[in-house]
C-alpha cells in the first residue's frame, strides 16, 4: 500500500516537474514590466515604443510624491516585429513581461498598412491579455508615449481609464483583442478601433476609426457615433437635448438608454433584409428653464427622440454601406445566425452594401424629474 | 506460619527499604497494631480523628479484632479487609492507610488519601464568552463530580482502567450507555486495555496510543478542558476519556468540521453562528493558502492579478534581495519563533516578545527593504486567521502544511499548489477516528448534518449527528 502510493507520489512529482518547473522561476520584480505598447510604422521599418514600469523602491520615493512607481519609455525599430523586439530586448535589463499590458495603440500609418499581423502576434504571445485594448492614435505612439501626464500612473493606464469609463456610461466603445480576433476569423466584416490623440496638451478620446480588412478606411468623430452607439455599444446611454416645442430658448435634456435591441434578418429576392426594432427609455434630466409638461408634450418629444435616433442610427449605416461597402456592425453574424444556408451561399460584401435595412425606433419617457403632468387639473 | 507474624515481617521490611512508610504503633493487652501510611498522601487529621482516636477510646479491648475495628470502632468511610500480603505495599502507595493487628491475618484498607489540588478553575486552552467557566483540573474525582453533577442520567457510565505499570495511573472513560455507538465504546476500551506503558502523565500519551496511526497529522481526538463542553459531547454519544493528574480530557471520535465548532455557536443566535463558521472556515483555508500563493503569484503567475496590483508588487518587492520563496520562508520561520517563543515564556515575558516580533517584523525589517511590506501583511494575517479556528488544536497541522505548501508553490507554480492541495484533501479523506470518516459529514454527504454544524441551534437540531450511529438518535 505505502509502496503504491509512493510510486504515485513520485510520478505525480516527475510529471509535475516535466510539466513546468524552477526554470520558469522569475520574481516579478526582476522583470520589465510593460504597461503599454505602440506600433508604428516609420519609413518602412517598424517602431516599437511604449511605457515600462519603473520599479523603485517606496522608500526612494520623495514624500510629495505619493506614488511609488512611474514608467519609463522604450523605443526601437526593426525591419520585421521580431527585430525590433530583439532590439529592445538588448537594452532592457529584465526579460519583457507582457502580462500587465493594459493597451496596444497603433499609429495612424500602420494602421492604414494593416494591423492583423500585429493582432495575430497578440495572439499567439502567451503572456499578452487577450482583454487588451486596441486603440489608434492620430500622432505617433512614441510621441503619446512621451508625453507627461498627471492623471495617471502612465499614458497607458490613462487610455484605458478614460475609454473604460466612456464604455461603461455607454458613450464610447471598448473592443478587446479577443473580439478583434474573432471578427477577423470571422471574416468578411469590418470592425471599429477607438481613435486618440492629443489635443489642448491632452491626450483625449477624438472618435472611431473604420478598419475594413484590418485597415484603416475612415474616422469618425464623437458627435458622429452616436448612431453607432445604439446599434452596438452595451449600455448606450447618450443624452438628446431637444429645443422645447412650447417655448423658445428652452431646451430639454433627455438621457436615452436602450431597452430592448432586436435584429432580424431575412432573404427576399435575393436581397438581404435587415430589420432593427430599437425601444428606448428617456429620462428627462432637466429643462434650461422649468416648464410644465403635458401628456402630449411628452408624446411630441418621445416622437422628437424617436426620429432623431432613427436619423443618426440610418445615418451611419448609410455610410457603412456606401461609403465603406463594409459591414461595421457584426450584421453578418446575426445573419449567419438565422439563416446559416444563406449565408454560405452569398457573399456577404456583396450583399451588405445593397442590402435593405429598416430601422425602427420606439422612446418611451420613463421619467419627467416628478414634474406632476396633471397639476392644473387638480389644483 | 501465623499469617500475622508475615504481616509484622513485612512491616519490618518495609520499615528498612527505604519506601518512606510512616509506621504508627498502639499497643493493646498485648495485642499490637501498626497503622502504615505515607505522609504526603494521607490526610493526617483524618487518620488522627476517625482511625487513632477511635481505636485508642475503645474500652472493649479483650475481643478485638480486624473486622470488629472495621464494623464499629473506625470511623472511615472508604474501608475494606484484605489478607493478601503483596498488596500491602500496593494500598499504600495509592494513598491508604493499612491498619494491621497482630492478633488478625487479615489487614484494614483505609481511605485517607489526600492529594494537593488546584481549586476549579477558569479554562486556559477554551476560552468561552457565554459558556461555563469551570473547568476540569488534575484532579479525577474532582472532574467525574463536575460530568455527573451536570448530567444526572441512570445511564451514565464511568468505566475505570488502571495504566502505567509504574505509575498506575486511573483512566475513566464515560458516556451514556444508551446513547454511545457500541461499536465505539468497545473500541475504545480495546484500545484503551491493550496498552502497555510504565507511565502514563498527559492524556496525550493515551492519545497517541488509541488512534490509528501516528504518522496522521491531523487530530482525530478533541481535547476538552471546560466541563460543560465534555457533558455536551458526552450527550451528543461521544466518549470522554480522562485521566488522573491531567486537566485536559479527551473525547472521541472527533471529526474535521468539529473542530470548527465553539461553544459559543450554539448560543448566539443562527446567523451569527453561519458567519463564524464560515469566517473560520475561509479563515483556514486563508492560514494555509496565502503564503503560498503569494509565491506562486509572484515567481510564476503575476499574469492573473489585475495590473496596478502587479505593480504594487513589484513596487514593494523592489529591493527585497530575496526571491520570493525565500522570502516567504524566512518570514514564516521568523514569525513562528516568535510565536514559539511567547507560548513558552512566563506570562509576564510574552508581551515583550510580541513587541519586538512587531518592530523587528513588522517596521525594521520591511524599512530596510529586507522583505516586502506585502510580505509582512501576508504573514501577520496568516498567523492570525491560524487562530481563528474554532479549537486550538487544529492550529498546529496548519502551521507544518504551510510550509509544504509554499515549498510546492515555490518550485511547482500554481501547479505545486494544486496539488499540494489535493494532497491535503486525500489525506483528509483516508482518516477515520474510530470507524468515522474524517470529514463526515460531508463525506459519507449528510446534509442536515451540514446544516446543523452552520446552524448551531438546538432548538433546530432535532437529532444526533448521523455519523456517529448513535442508539438514540433523537435529542428532543
Amino acid at each position: 500500500m505505502i509502496q503504491r502510493t509512493s510510486k504515485l507520489l513520485i510520478s505525480l512529482l516527475i510529471s509535475a516537474l516535466l510539466l513546468t518547473g524552477c526554470w520558469d522561476y522569475t520574481d516579478i520584480n526582476m522583470m520589465c514590466i510593460t504597461v503599454s505598447i505602440g506600433v508604428d510604422s516609420i519609413d518602412g521599418n517598424i517602431e516599437f515604443s511604449g511605457e515600462i514600469a519603473k520599479i523603485i523602491s517606496p522608500t526612494d520615493v520623495p514624500k510629495e510624491q505619493n506614488q511609488a512607481s512611474g514608467v519609463y519609455n522604450l523605443l526601437s525599430y526593426g525591419k520585421t516585429f521580431e527585430e525590433a523586439r530583439i532590439n529592445y530586448n538588448t537594452i532592457n535589463p529584465f526579460p519583457v513581461f507582457l502580462g500587465a499590458t493594459r493597451v496596444v495603440v497603433f499609429g495612424e500609418n500602420y494602421a492604414k498598412q494593416g494591423i492583423e499581423a500585429y493582432l495575430h502576434r497578440i495572439d499567439s504571445l502567451y503572456d499578452y491579455r487577450k482583454t487588451l485594448l486596441t486603440a489608434v492614435s492620430r500622432e505617433r505612439p512614441k510621441e503619446l508615449f512621451e508625453k507627461k501626464v498627471e492623471k495617471e500612473l502612465s499614458v497607458g493606464f490613462l487610455i484605458e481609464d478614460i475609454l473604460t469609463h466612456l464604455e461603461e456610461n455607454g458613450q464610447a466603445l471598448y473592443p478587446k483583442v479577443g473580439e478583434l480576433l474573432s471578427d477577423i476569423s470571422f471574416g468578411k466584416i469590418g470592425y471599429l478601433l477607438p481613435y486618440i490623440g492629443i489635443e489642448n496638451n491632452s491626450i483625449k478620446y477624438l472618435g472611431m476609426v473604420v478598419m475594413k480588412d484590418s485597415k484603416m478606411v475612415d474616422i469618425l468623430k464623437v458627435k458622429d457615433t452616436s448612431g453607432l452607439l445604439y446599434l452596438l455599444s452595451k449600455n448606450p446611454s447618450l443624452v438628446e437635448t431637444i429645443p422645447s416645442t412650447n417655448h423658445e430658448g428652452n431646451f430639454l435634456s433627455f438621457r436615452t438608454k436602450i431597452k430592448k435591441r432586436k435584429v432580424k434578418t431575412d432573404y427576399i429576392d435575393e436581397k438581404v433584409i435587415i430589420n432593427i426594432d430599437l425601444n428606448l427609455t428617456s429620462e428627462l434630466q432637466y429643462q434650461h428653464y422649468m416648464d410644465l409638461l403635458s401628456d402630449q408634450d411628452i408624446k411630441k418629444y418621445e416622437a422628437i427622440i424617436s426620429k432623431r435616433v432613427r436619423n443618426s442610427v440610418i445615418s451611419i449605416i448609410e455610410k457603412s454601406q456606401k461609403d465603406f461597402k463594409c459591414d461595421i456592425f457584426r450584421f453578418a453574424k446575426i445573419f449567419k445566425g438565422q439563416h446559416p444556408k444563406i449565408y454560405e451561399q452569398i457573399d456577404w460584401k456583396e450583399a451588405f452594401p445593397n442590402a435593405e435595412i429598416n430601422v425602427d425606433v420606439k422612446t418611451k419617457i420613463v421619467n419627467t424629474t416628478l414634474s406632476d403632468t396633471t397639476a392644473k387639473k387638480k389644483y | 506460619m501465623n499469617k500475622t507474624n508475615i504481616f509484622i515481617n513485612k512491616i519490618d521490611e518495609l520499615k528498612e527499604n527505604g519506601l518512606d512508610i510512616s509506621i504508627r504503633k498502639l499497643s493493646f493487652n498485648n495485642i499490637e497494631i501498626y497503622i502504615l501510611y505515607i505522609q504526603q498522601l494521607t490526610d493526617r487529621d483524618k487518620l488522627s480523628t476517625d482511625i487513632i482516636k477511635p481505636i485508642l477510646l475503645n474500652k472493649d479491648c479483650n475481643n478485638i479484632s480486624v473486622d470488629k475495628l472495621a464494623s464499629s470502632v473506625v470511623y472511615i468511610d472508604n474501608i475494606l479487609i484484605d489478607d493478601s500480603e503483596n498488596k500491602i505495599i500496593e494500598y499504600i502507595l495509592e494513598g491508604k492507610s493499612i491498619i494491621v493487628l497482630s492478633n488478625d491475618n487479615k489487614y484494614i484498607v483505609a481511605d485517607t488519601l489526600k492529594i494537593e489540588k488546584r481549586k476549579t478553575m477558569p479554562p486556559q486552552v477554551e476560552s468561552t464568552l457565554r459558556g461555563a467557566k469551570d473547568s476540569f483540573n488534575e484532579n479525577l474525582d474532582n472532574n467525574l463530580s463536575l460530568i455527573r453533577y451536570r448530567i444526572k442520567d441512570p445511564n451514565l457510565r464511568i468505566d475505570k482502567f488502571i495504566i502505567g505499570k509504574r505509575s498506575k495511573t486511573n483512566v475513566a472513560v464515560v458516556y451514556i450507555k444508551d446513547i454511545v455507538n457500541p461499536k465505539i465504546i468497545n473500541d475504545v476500551k480495546k484500545r484503551l486495555s491493550s496498552i502497555a506503558i510504565d507511565g502514563v502523565f498527559e492524556s496525550g500519551y493515551i492519545q497517541k496510543f488509541i488512534l490509528n496511526n501516528a504518522f496522521d497529522l491531523f487530530p482525530q481526538c478533541g481535547i476538552v478542558e471546560r466541563s460543560d463542553t465534555a457533558c455536551t459531547n458526552i450527550i451528543d454519544g461521544k466518549i470522554c476519556i480522562m485521566v488522573e493528574g491531567i486537566s485536559l480530557v479527551l473525547t472521541v471520535p472527533k471529526t474535521f468540521i468539529e473542530f470548527l465548532d465553539a461553544s459559543d455557536d450554539h448560543y448566539d443566535s443562527i446567523y451569527i453562528s453561519v458567519f463564524s463558521k464560515t469566517l473560520r472556515i475561509l479563515s483556514i483555508l486563508i492560514s494555509i493558502t496565502l503564503s503560498s500563493l503569494y509565491v506562486a503569484v509572484v515567481a510564476f503567475h503575476p499574469d492573473i492579478l489585475p495590473p496596478k496590483y502587479i505593480l504594487a508588487m513589484a513596487t514593494g518587492r523592489a529591493t527585497v534581495p530575496f526571491n520570493a520563496l525565500l522570502e516567504a520562508l524566512i518570514m514564516e520561520f521568523v514569525a513562528e519563533v516568535l510565536r514559539e517563543a511567547s507560548i513558552r515564556l512566563p506570562q509576564q515575558i510574552g508581551p515583550a516578545i510580541s513587541i519586538v516580533g512587531a518592530i523587528v517584523i513588522g517596521q525594521a525589517a520591511a524599512a530596510a527593504g529586507l522583505v516586502s511590506s506585502l510580505m509582512v501583511i501576508i504573514v501577520s494575517l496568516s498567523i492570525m486567521t491560524s487562530f481563528a479556528a474554532g479549537d486550538y488544536f487544529m492550529i498546529n497541522p496548519i502551521r507544518v502544511l504551510k510550509y509544504i505548501m509554499i515549498l510546492l508553490s515555490g518550485v511547482f507554480g500554481i501547479l505545486g499548489f494544486t496539488i499540494g492541495f489535493i494532497l491535503i484533501t486525500i489525506n483528509l479523506c483516508s482518516i477515520e477516528s474510530f470507524g468515522v470518516s474524517y470529514v463526515a459529514p460531508l463525506s459519507p454527504f449528510n446534509f442536515r448534518d451540514i446544516i446543523n454544524f452552520f446552524i448551531s441551534d438546538i432548538t433546530l437540531s432535532k437529532k444526533r449527528p448521523k455519523f456517529l450511529h448513535t442508539r438514540d438518535k433523537t435529542r428532543q
